[in-house]
């Protein structure tokens, strides 16, 4: 037997929240359907669902007419639910009944859970976000622990021999192509679970491609991709469009394939071309004027050069701004002028570092697969790639984004000034061990005092995020 | 004083658009002395309708308010002669009214009265007797609702 639960309210709690109540148990109850629906009006909440009655319910209707608290929602997690307004149901309850499975979507409230101490993240685009940190650790876990392995096995004299004509790859070439691909996808990946948290399916398959496009310099054209800024942006754009996207009427026809068909269809087309035509050359145009600006600081203002140099590298981690600092620096090698790269080599470690020391010093401002992602974004960080950091600055953008720029700057500018030479690219932290960055003591030096401020800002900056974060739900709450 | 009595009654309410019959249910309401001020009561009345439509079909509306100027809990009931325009889910024009008052403060077995009287609206049988019944019929329907 087909099993009911659903919830009504309304602006008063007077009279349509009993009204539709009532028409839902006739109608429900006339197709032979098990039905319970609790009432939260004005006198309260009456008839309460139990958590069994839920489980066990095939549908949930959720007729509101003045919302219902994210708490509330979570009831339904990963129920298949369909949501109207209350006025909607008293309009439509004799057709209400007629495709539950087609006007249903699966609710899914976040239940990512932060440290024992913080209550959970439940609704809103910090649960959006977070969703796309959960699919992306894996990624970067993964591959980052495989790139690293391959430049090991560079460093260690292997051979590192690509694919080509006639000649067949080393395995240490080929452990760190493999890698690269959770780099690769982990952008795209994140687009994809963001705009799934807000709008479920039809949007995955649009916000995957539309972020791996805009992620891609090669497809774009320009020296960078988008980056993870570019996941966000992406993702939550596709997410809410879709969101609207499905409340289009088409008529029954039409209406089955709205969500596999057309949504996906059109999302992707719209997306595809302003990201080809929009957002490519808005960052190619971003990238050459920082590099312009870059290549005009007088030379009078290096330590001002190096913060500057330093806040870009760490501020989006591979997106458009650290790649045009990164650029800047490592073409100045051709000219013999090792001390700006000689910031790259520095800053860069900064970030998935200081993410993972911040996970041991202060455990209950994580959550815990951030937690337990901390020991390879620290091995990968200290190694080959900022990437592992990626995932703690999605699960916060505004305190990690500004500890890690801040902190970056500073490093920089310390950097510059102890006047540490880089020369070629190597395996972070051992560096110096290789002679390639020196001299090793101010290299150290450098490193240590930007890990602990990096540190120092993550727990403050974060800590102070949460507290607002928490006392802004509790008023929506 | 009971929430719903024969003197609740209005088979003739004047007007002849919404905001007119508003204003007829706040003279009914004031003349029974359950309210403190009219326009107070049109305000709450019309910025429910702004959340959405009370006019839930079938020739019948329940504009409703709750509010500190409402003195105790109240039901009241009307008919116009002419058809209103209320913006109905079913899009058809309005003629039977019946107007739920409640204070901010409400005790909960007046709200739960009006909630049991909130269900029978979806009832067509009931909602029959509203539209068509006589003074006497409908008195006797409502009050075996609430006054029970």
């Amino acid at each position: 037997m087909t099993k009911i639960v659903a919830v009504t309210n309304c602006p008063a709690g007077i009279a349509h929240t009993y009204m539709v109540a009532e028409a839902i148990e006739e109608k429900a109850k006339s197709l032979g359907y098990e039905v319970h629906v609790e009432t939260q009006g004005a006198s309260g909440v009456e008839n309460k669902l139990t958590s069994e009655q839920i489980a066990q319910a095939d549908y949930v209707i959720l007729a509101i007419g003045k919302g219902l608290t994210d708490h509330d929602k979570e009831r339904f997690n990963q129920k298949k639910v369909v949501e109207l307004p209350v006025s909607e149901a008293l309009k439509h309850i004799d057709t209400l009944f007629d495709d539950l499975e087609g006007n249903s979507h699966i609710l899914s409230a976040s239940k990512v859970k932060l440290g024992s101490d913080q209550e959970k993240v439940t609704e809103g685009v910090m649960s959006y976000l977070m969703a796309g940190v959960s699919a992306a650790l894996p990624f970067v876990i993964g591959g980052g622990l495989l790139i690293a392995i391959g430049s090991l096995m560079v460093q260690f004299g292997m051979p590192n021999t690509p694919l080509g004509k006639g000649t067949s790859p080393s395995i240490a070439w080929i452990i760190t192509n493999i890698g690269n691909l959770g780099f690769q996808f982990m952008i795209p990946i994140m687009g994809a679970y963001i705009a799934y948290a807000i709008s479920d399916k039809p949007a995955f398959a649009p916000a995957f491609l539309v972020t791996y496009l805009a992620n891609d310099n090669q497809l774009l054209g320009t020296e960078s991709g988008a980056g993870f800024l570019g996941a966000i942006v992406i993702g939550l754009s596709i997410g809410y469009f879709v969101k609207y996207f499905k409340k289009l009427k088409l008529g029954k026809n039409f209406q089955s394939v709205l969500g596999y068909m057309i949504i996906p269809f059109v999302t992707l087309l719209v997306f595809g071309l302003l990201t080809y035509f929009l957002i490519g050359p808005a960052m190619a145009w971003l990238m050459s004027v920082m590099l312009s600006f870059l290549q005009n600081i007088p030379t009078s203002m290096k330590i001002v050069g190096g913060f500057i140099v330093g806040a870009m590298l760490a501020f989006d981690m591979g997106g458009p701004i650290n790649k045009t600092a990164w650029f800047f620096s490592f073409s100045l090698l051709s000219s013999h002028v090792f001390n700006w790269y000689g910031i790259v080599g520095v800053v860069t470690l900064l970030p998935p570092m200081a993410a993972a020391i911040s996970t041991w010093i202060k455990p209950a401002i994580f959550s815990k697969q951030e937690r337990a992602a901390s020991w390879s974004a620290f091995l990968v960080g200290m190694t080959v790639a900022t990437e592992p950091a990626i995932p703690y600055a999605l699960a916060a953008p505004l305190p990690m984004i500004t500890a890690n720029t801040l902190a970056g700057g500073i490093t920089g500018a310390l950097t510059i000034f102890l006047n540490v030479e880089r020369t070629a690219p190597g395996i972070g932290i051992f560096d110096p061990l290789l002679g390639l960055e020196s001299p090793w003591y101010w290299f150290y030096l450098c490193v240590a005092v930007g890990l602990a401020l990096n540190v120092l800002f993550i727990i403050t900056f974060k800590s102070y995020w949460l507290k607002k974060q928490a006392a802004k739900e509790e008023k929506t709450a | 004083m009971n929430i719903f009595e024969t003197s609740h009654i209005n088979m003739n309410l004047a007007g002849s658009s919404q905001k007119e019959i508003m204003s007829s249910l706040a003279d009914l309401a004031f003349d029974i002395n359950v309210i403190n001020d009219k326009s107070e009561l049109i305000k709450d009345y019309l910025e429910r309708e702004e959340e959405s439509t009370t006019g839930f079909g079938n020739g019948v509306a329940i504009p409703h308010a709750r509010s500190n100027n409402i003195k105790s809990a109240t039901i009241l009931f009307g008919r116009s002669s002419s058809d209103i325009e209320w913006d109905s889910l079913d899009g058809k024009p309005v003629n039977t009214f019946i107007s739920l008052l409640v204070p901010d403060d409400q005790a909960d077995e007046h709200l739960k009265l009006l909630a049991k009287l909130s269900r029978k609206l979806v009832h067509k049988d009931f909602v029959e007797i509203l539209k068509t019944g006589s003074e006497a019929e409908v008195f006797e329907a409502i009050n075996n609702i609430v006054n029970n």
